[in-house]
């Protein structure tokens, strides 16, 4: 479970993009965030994901609060706990893919051998396994936000977070993008999805406006 | 174990890094090799030369310390028994008053100095310690051989006082014993209670900063009659020579260094920051994926590490081959690890500020640079 209590954030002190926010993300549900550009929903996500901290309030993940812990603690909780997918991928584009699914798993000090059978699964699974030994640039954007989710999902993640998931994939890639959502959920993980793709918003289980 | 596991995996992901950007890998390769041909092909250079001028300084008898003797003086063999109670001496060896010998196979040849000698080591002349016969056998260098007719080192000489003497084979002489040319000696067996008159004495001092101090307790263990009848020769001027040339040398050398390795550290540092502030979308994405600060740091640093012992084997070798080609001195093996050894530290440490700045990127900024 995931919660945020009293949450505020600015990057300008004057002008907050959060004040005094509160949500709670259950175990087992899709969540789609949506709002206007400019009202915080990627911040919002970075702030879940604990990439930001909040000038104040507080995040809690699986009753533990996460915004108050040191750096490095926080690092590894993204590390061990969540998964993330970017709007544009953000892969490694001088390494292969095969490299790229399995980047988390040197973070959580997981073995590598392991770590290649899981991806080797996952990526067999959303049909990119033929393009393990190529290089981002050599795969199609529909291809390269599956190959992210295969990282996302190397570690099982309890948290998923993913921010325009389906903002530049055509309907078929996007089905298979949301069907993973619902996998993870099902298996008992909190899934936020920040989106404007009405598609997306309708197989959500629930949708918070900002 | 885990921790072994551990810095594996880094090294691993570190070279994968560096493979997987090759221009910037080459870059700093190219900038350590660099770094340290231009140390070799300049310092390394002035300390090749400065151990060629100190090393014929050296064999120019530097070190060495000369008594001579009157014969009434009184300084017999058992000084060297002395002698080997004195720390700081390399070599020693006591010669008699000199008699001349001539070729026995042909009376009214040209006579030749013979000399008793006795010594810590034969073994500096070329001469064999065991004799074939003992005390009776002489050894003569190579112009005293070629005056007394002896081409192939061997033969009879007979004294003026009509003793016999084989001749054994030719002796090699140290440049502190040119003096004494054309010379033959008679190795002698030590023994405390035959003491025999020596008329000269040459002691080599372990280094030249010792000479000073083990001339003076070497004149305190003459144990001599008169010692208005001895006189003493000491290097000590020429080591004191040697030591202002190895300290003005050695002065420049080392600030030369420094110099260089500074501005190269610098160049070094200002690059590595140029490469990471073009990956900073690659380190935003390892910190938001789970990253932590220091592993960013380790990576870095291991990845550069690796780089610069590539980059430092390349500089060296290629200015080992430069110096060599260019017929220059080379300096010893030493001077060419610690090269190595300092030209990686430095660029280890020159990456540390790159690494720090790489591992504080915002994530969330630069994953939202395009």
């Amino acid at each position: 479970m995931l919660a945020a209590r009293g949450l505020s954030f600015g990057y300008d002190p004057a002008k907050p993009l959060l004040d005094d926010w509160s949500a709670t993300f259950e175990a087992g549900e899709v969540v789609a965030i949506t709002g206007p550009s400019g009202r915080g929903k990627s911040t919002l996500l970075y702030l879940l994901g604990l990439m930001l901290a909040p000038t104040a309030g507080g995040i809690t993940v699986n009753g533990m609060d996460a915004a108050s812990l040191r750096d490095s603690a926080r690092a590894r909780l993204r590390a061990t706990t969540y998964g993330f997918v970017f709007q544009d991928a953000a892969l490694d584009a001088t390494r292969t893919v095969l490299d790229n699914v399995i980047e988390t798993a040197l973070y959580r000090d997981d073995s590598r051998p392991a770590s290649i059978r899981r991806a080797r699964d996952l990526m067999s699974q959303f049909g990119v396994d033929l393009r393990a030994n190529a290089r981002p640039g050599q795969v199609s954007g529909g291809q390269a936000q599956r190959i992210a989710l295969c990282r996302a999902l190397l570690n099982d993640p309890r948290v998923l977070l993913a921010d325009e998931p389906t903002g530049n994939l055509d309907p078929a890639s996007a089905d298979i993008v949301i069907d993973a959502f619902h996998a993870q959920a099902y298996s008992g993980a909190t899934v936020v999805v920040v989106t404007h793709d009405p598609a997306l918003v309708a197989r959500c289980d629930r949708r918070i406006e900002l | 174990m885990r921790v072994i596991r551990r810095g594996l995996a880094i090294a691993r992901e570190s070279l994968a890094t560096a493979w997987a950007q090759p221009v910037a890998s080459a870059v700093t390769i190219i900038m350590v090799a660099g770094m340290c041909a231009t140390v070799l092909l300049t310092t390394g250079r002035t300390v090749g030369a400065e151990q060629n001028v100190l090393s014929s300084i050296d064999s120019a008898g530097t070190r060495s310390i000369v008594i001579r003797a009157d014969a009434d003086a009184g300084l017999d063999s058992s000084v060297l028994d002395r002698l080997s109670g004195i720390d700081g001496i390399a070599w020693a060896g006591a010669f008699g008053p000199a008699t001349d010998v001539q070729n026995a196979a042909f009376p009214g040849a040209t006579k030749v100095p013979v000399r008793l000698a006795w010594s810590s080591s034969f073994g500096t002349l070329g001469i064999p310690e065991i004799q074939a016969v003992e005390n009776r056998t002489a050894w003569g260098s190579a112009a005293a051989l070629e005056q007394l007719g002896m081409p192939d080192s061997v033969g009879g000489v007979v004294a003026t006082s009509g003793q016999d003497l084989a001749v054994a084979g030719r002796l090699d002489v140290p440049d502190f014993l040119q003096f004494m040319e054309p010379l033959v000696v008679v190795p002698q067996t030590r023994n405390v209670d035959a003491a025999a008159p020596v008329s000269v004495l040459v002691v080599i001092a372990a280094r030249p900063d010792l000479v000073v101090p083990v001339s003076r307790a070497t004149q305190s263990v003459l144990a001599v009659d008169d010692p208005t009848k001895v006189t003493v020769t000491t290097s000590a001027g020429l080591a004191t020579l040697r030591g202002l040339v190895q300290g003005q040398l050695g002065s420049f050398g080392r600030n030369l260094v420094i110099v260089i390795f500074a501005l190269t550290a610098v160049l070094v540092a200002a690059i590595l920051y140029g490469l990471v502030m073009l990956r900073r979308k690659d380190f935003g994405r390892r910190r938001a994926l789970g990253a932590s600060q220091s592993l960013i740091v380790g990576l870095l640093l291991v990845q550069t590490a690796a780089l610069a012992i590539v980059g430092a084997l390349v500089g060296i070798a290629g200015a080992a081959a430069a110096l060599a080609l260019a017929g220059d001195p080379l300096p010893g093996p030493g001077f060419f690890a610690a090269v190595g050894v300092l030209a990686i530290a430095v660029s280890v440490v020159a990456a540390l500020v790159p690494a720090l700045a790489a591992a504080r990127r915002d994530p969330l900024k630069e994953l939202r640079v395009p």
